[in-house]
């Protein structure tokens, strides 16, 4: 076996034996309103703008010396559709086309590393640009931060609830993505199978084949009848996902749990030669993978792939039911 | 276990590469052998849409199923075979990273062709490795790596064996990697600590191995290196353009086979500054034109694969003879009858349709309007009803009211209409070749008995394994993916398919529904041109489809639709190329011919496997030209909001009350 092969599978199972990170000490509370008034201060509030009322509620209830909005342009708001602004209150609508172009201009400006105790509200993000935030801010060595996310009650139309335009094609997110030179013949994919089956075909779709795919569900989900929803959806990319792929579940606002069902997916498969990963559901579940490819994916055959859309909806959820605060430690 | 599964070669393992090829050659594939013969020095794209078998054929040639065929000895390879195919999957390079404005334009471009130099030589090395230990002449092995060394541009690292050199191309290509990676997270763009050496001059590797290799294992000089690349569709266009300098630069004893979809051969650019030329540095395959054109060829090619595949679940000796008697076939007379025993008693929905388009003009008040009817007159519909009716065979009855129908769009009296129908009726039972019934049955009996198996809800249309090569048309995956959702919905209904029994036609319904619905849903279509495509070709089904199904249908077997070059213009110009390019309607060659002196008309087909979505015919026959506005309606992206009012204004010269003379000239043109 050449030196380069036994290294990858030696490094796989080492760090799998040592390390077992155990996810679900994270900790994770749901907040009520008067919570984040009554929360010590942040130094920095960030949260992504869209048309959700109870984003823009939370924004405007936490309790932060500065606070930023984010503006992507995926979304192609107006200036007369920002939000009106407290003097504390500052934003960002970087002119770039993608959103994660947006977050790297953001970065520059904003000298981030000077906070220290941070928060950000992850339910108005797109996927791909969630991903790439956090991944830039481990590398800018931040340590520790507050996440706030907001469920649902429903979405706007359901199961047939239009989240974005047709995507592109499935690529890599900066910055998470390394391949194995030598094969790709144990391919793995694990996919957060959300509502948008075309975003599924795309991902399926990204390699001419795998030798093993895995879908994580929400479930519980974060309504009841979301999950035969979302299993009704995802059905109809059954044909690119193939019926060999295996299931699994994992709440669908937990991101610790999530990240814990990754690596135990993982551990039965460390001879793998890339591990491709796709949050396609949650906000949640996607910063469970993101969480997953910080502590034990960089420096390995591990990629996030994601396929993004031009333009997503302004607006796809009504109502407001729980509200989750984790506290994550980035590596 | 559902013996046709797996759809895509690229799921295949390389023993069931080997296994389930069937061998598209002989008297009617000469062609394609010859075409396709690895020992040809000259390079060839070898293109296709989507399951047309391009991958199953492309890893047929790679080294690890050469070795399955011959009986895992690399020496009989190269003596029998005389080539060492290198197959890898272009797709596998992740190549967006490369396009990323973080690493600047000149950089991007280098670390790419970097990249696939270190890429291909792994490959390329991986296979030399394993002849070099199967023939055991490792005594040679460390001259060839010392050659190897010299190639790189500096290099402080001792190889004394191929894995050595193979785990320093490793290194040095993750080195790439973690540029790509840093320069995804700098802020600062100039930094630069994290800059990759480029050791190797663009082509060295991958040029020169091959030629190392037949100077120290000069035994074996004449073989060939046949570089397979597939998925060349997966690249950017400046990628493209190193890959085909690669073609224009080769060099015995290497050649180039690339595969890719018929939408990713964008450009023949070198960085030469010269373009390659087809049958000069490349000739070109279009995979699944030759299968469409190759008909019975391809006939038997698919029942070839049936029975391949068959093997995993029947033992050969329990095959049947005709494998179309594995499912149940359509019979028309029993149909019928079913139909007729179902409404007995009971109005058919097309005398229903037929009550209600008359009960419409008895209304009004003027007499012209009414072609005779008596004002409010419930008799004289009864009295045309009765006229017209065939109790005993329902689709004799569709027959009729087409004629009526089409008296009817002649502004003619209807009640003696009903009365000339019913004379041609009964001439038809006498001496049918005298009878209008005749020409009816002729162009119209598909459509019409269509129209009847849909208006009662009965099934049946679509059965059977030639229909599943029909509909498959060139594209063997289609044909096997039928087959696979077949099974799925005979178990589902509780048969034992192939076991025991035969399969149903609802299942094979069931199945090839499935089928049409997944090929639409898979066509890996993408942003906003993608969302068009969809709108368009669901517009231009929905029109050919409301022809097929109106009351006179303007063509028989209307599948087929022409565009004048005129009108091919801009924005539907590129939402047509796009459909094509993804195989949602496929271009007849034969249409592009001069209508008159200057005038050039495209043909197209919507695609055989859309047809069960939508309810239209397989086969083609009857071709719609479309006018400047429906083309604008149908395929234009900000002319879709017109497209209803085009529809509605199309069909009323097709279905009572005729408000729309126009369209009754083409019917009487087929009628002559």
């Amino acid at each position: 076996m050449l030196l380069f092969q036994k290294k990858a599978q030696i490094t796989n199972k080492k760090n799998f034996l040592n390390s077992v990170m155990d996810y679900t000490i994270f900790y994770k509370e749901q907040i009520a309103d008067n919570d984040l008034a009554n929360h010590s201060k942040w130094d920095l509030y960030i949260s992504a703008y869209n048309q959700n009322n109870r984003i823009r509620q939370i924004f405007s209830l936490s309790n932060a010396i500065e606070k930023h909005w984010l503006i992507f342009p995926e979304f192609d708001f107006n200036p007369s559709e920002y939000p009106q602004l407290a003097a504390n209150e500052k934003i960002f609508n970087e002119p770039v086309s993608i959103s994660t172009d947006s977050v790297k201009s953001y970065l520059k400006k904003v000298d981030i590393t000077k906070y220290s105790n941070i928060c950000i509200d992850i339910t108005g993000f797109t996927r791909a640009s969630l991903i790439y935030f956090i991944r830039m801010l481990s590398s800018l060595n931040l340590k520790k931060m507050d996440i706030i996310y907001s469920e649902p009650t429903e979405y706007k139309d359901r199961e047939f609830t239009v989240f974005s335009n047709l995507p592109k094609y499935a690529e890599p997110i900066p910055g998470c993505s390394e391949i194995n030179p030598l094969s790709s013949k144990k391919d793995l994919l694990i996919v957060a199978s959300g509502y948008d089956h075309q975003l599924i075909i795309k991902v399926a779709s990204y390699k001419k084949s795998w030798s093993t795919k895995y879908q994580i569900f929400g479930l519980p989900s974060l309504q009841p009848d979301m999950y035969q929803e979302n299993r009704f959806k995802a059905y109809q990319a059954n044909s690119t996902m193939g019926d060999d792929t295996f299931n699994r579940f994992a709440p669908a606002n937990d991101p610790f749990v999530t990240a814990q069902t990754i690596q135990n997916i993982v551990s039965k498969h460390l001879d793998y030669s890339n591990l491709y990963l796709s949050p396609l559901s949650t906000k949640a579940q996607t910063l469970g993978f993101i969480l997953y490819y910080l502590y034990e994916g960089i420096g390995k055959h591990v990629s996030i792939i994601f396929p993004s859309s031009e333009k997503y909806s302004k607006q796809t959820s009504v109502g407001a039911s729980k509200t989750w605060k984790y506290t994550i430690e980035l590596p | 276990m559902n013996p046709f599964s797996i759809t895509k070669a690229s799921d295949f393992s390389n023993e069931d590469i080997a296994k389930y090829w069937v061998d598209f050659t002989g008297s009617g594939g000469k062609q394609l052998k010859l075409l396709l013969n690895p020992l040809d020095s000259m390079p060839k794209f070898i293109l296709g849409s989507k399951g047309c078998g391009k991958t199953h054929l492309l890893r047929y040639h790679d080294y690890p199923i050469q070795k399955i065929r011959n009986g895992n000895n690399a020496k009989d390879v190269l003596c029998n075979e005389k080539y060492i195919g290198i197959y890898f999957l272009l797709g596998d390079l992740n190549s967006t990273r490369f396009n990323r404005e973080s690493l600047g334009n000149e950089r991007r471009q280098s670390l790419f062709e970097y990249y696939m130099e270190l890429f291909i030589s792994i490959q390329v090395l991986l296979v030399i490795k394993d002849i070099i230990n199967s023939l055991g002449v490792q005594d040679r092995e460390k001259a060839f790596c010392h050659d190897i060394k010299n190639e790189f541009i500096s290099l402080d690292y001792v190889f004394n064996e191929l894995d050595d050199v193979i785990d320093c191309l490793c290194t040095l290509q993750k080195e790439i990697d973690n540029e790509i990676v840093n320069s995804d997270l700098a802020l600062d763009r100039s930094d630069n600590r994290f800059l990759t050496k480029i050791l190797i001059a663009r082509g060295t590797f991958i040029l020169n191995i091959p030629l190392l290799f037949t100077k120290h294992f000069a035994e074996y000089k004449n073989i060939r290196f046949l570089y397979i690349l597939d998925e060349y569709d997966k690249i950017s266009e400046s990628q493209k353009t190193y890959i085909n300098t690669l073609i224009w630069e080769k060099k015995n004893p290497c050649s180039f086979w690339i595969g890719s979809r018929n939408y990713g051969f964008t450009n023949t650019n070198t960085y030469h500054n010269q373009e390659l030329r087809q049958n000069a540095e490349y000739e070109k395959l279009q995979l699944d034109v030759i299968l469409r054109q190759q008909k019975k060829k391809y006939k038997s090619f698919c029942k070839q694969v049936f029975k391949t595949r068959l093997l995993d679940l029947v033992d050969k000796n329990s095959f049947k003879k005709n494998p179309n008697s594995y499912f149940e076939s359509f019979n028309e007379a029993d149909v019928l009858e079913k139909i007729n025993i179902k409404f007995q008693g009971k109005i058919k929905p097309h005398t229903k349709g037929l009550i209600s388009n008359l009960k419409n003009i008895i209304v009004l008040k003027d007499p012209k309007l009414r072609l005779g009817l008596r004002h409010n007159s419930e008799e004289d519909i009864a009295y045309i009803v009765e006229t017209l009716s065939v109790p005993e065979n329902p689709l004799y009855e569709k027959f009729n009211y087409f004629l009526f129908y089409r008296e009817w769009a002649k502004r003619k009296n209807i009640i003696e209409s009903s009365r000339f129908v019913k004379s041609e009726f009964e001439k038809f039972k006498t001496a049918p070749k005298l009878s209008e019934h005749r020409k009816v049955i002729e162009y119209y009996k598909n459509d019409l008995l269509a129209q009847l198996l849909e208006e009662t809800k009965s099934g049946g249309y679509f059965s059977g394994l030639d229909t599943f090569t029909d509909l498959s048309w060139g594209n063997p995956r289609i044909f096997i993916s039928i087959l696979k959702n077949i099974y799925k919905s005979a178990l589902y209904n509780d048969e034992k398919p192939f076991e025991d029994g035969i399969i149903s036609i609802e299942s094979q319904e069931k199945g090839i529904l499935e089928s049409s619905n997944e090929f639409y849903e898979d066509a890996e279509l993408a942003g906003s041109d993608g969302m068009n495509v969809y709108k368009a070709i669901s517009n231009i089904s929905q029109f050919l489809r409301g022809v097929r199904f109106s009351d006179i249908p303007s063509q028989s077997s209307l599948s087929s639709f022409s565009i004048s070059s005129n009108f091919l213009l801009n924005d539907a110009s590129k939402i047509v190329k796009l459909a094509v390019d993804h195989s949602f309607l496929i271009e007849i060659e034969q249409g592009r011919k001069d209508q008159n002196s200057s005038k050039i008309s495209y043909l197209y087909q919507v695609n055989r496997i859309l047809a069960p979505k939508w309810n239209l015919p397989i086969a083609r026959r009857g071709v719609i030209p479309l006018s400047k506005e429906l083309v604008e309606a149908i395929f234009n992206p900000s002319s879709f909001k017109n497209y209803e009012i085009a529809y509605s204004t199309y069909m009323s010269g097709l279905n009572a009350p005729f408000s729309k003379k126009s369209t009754n000239n083409e019917q009487e043109e087929l009628f002559k």
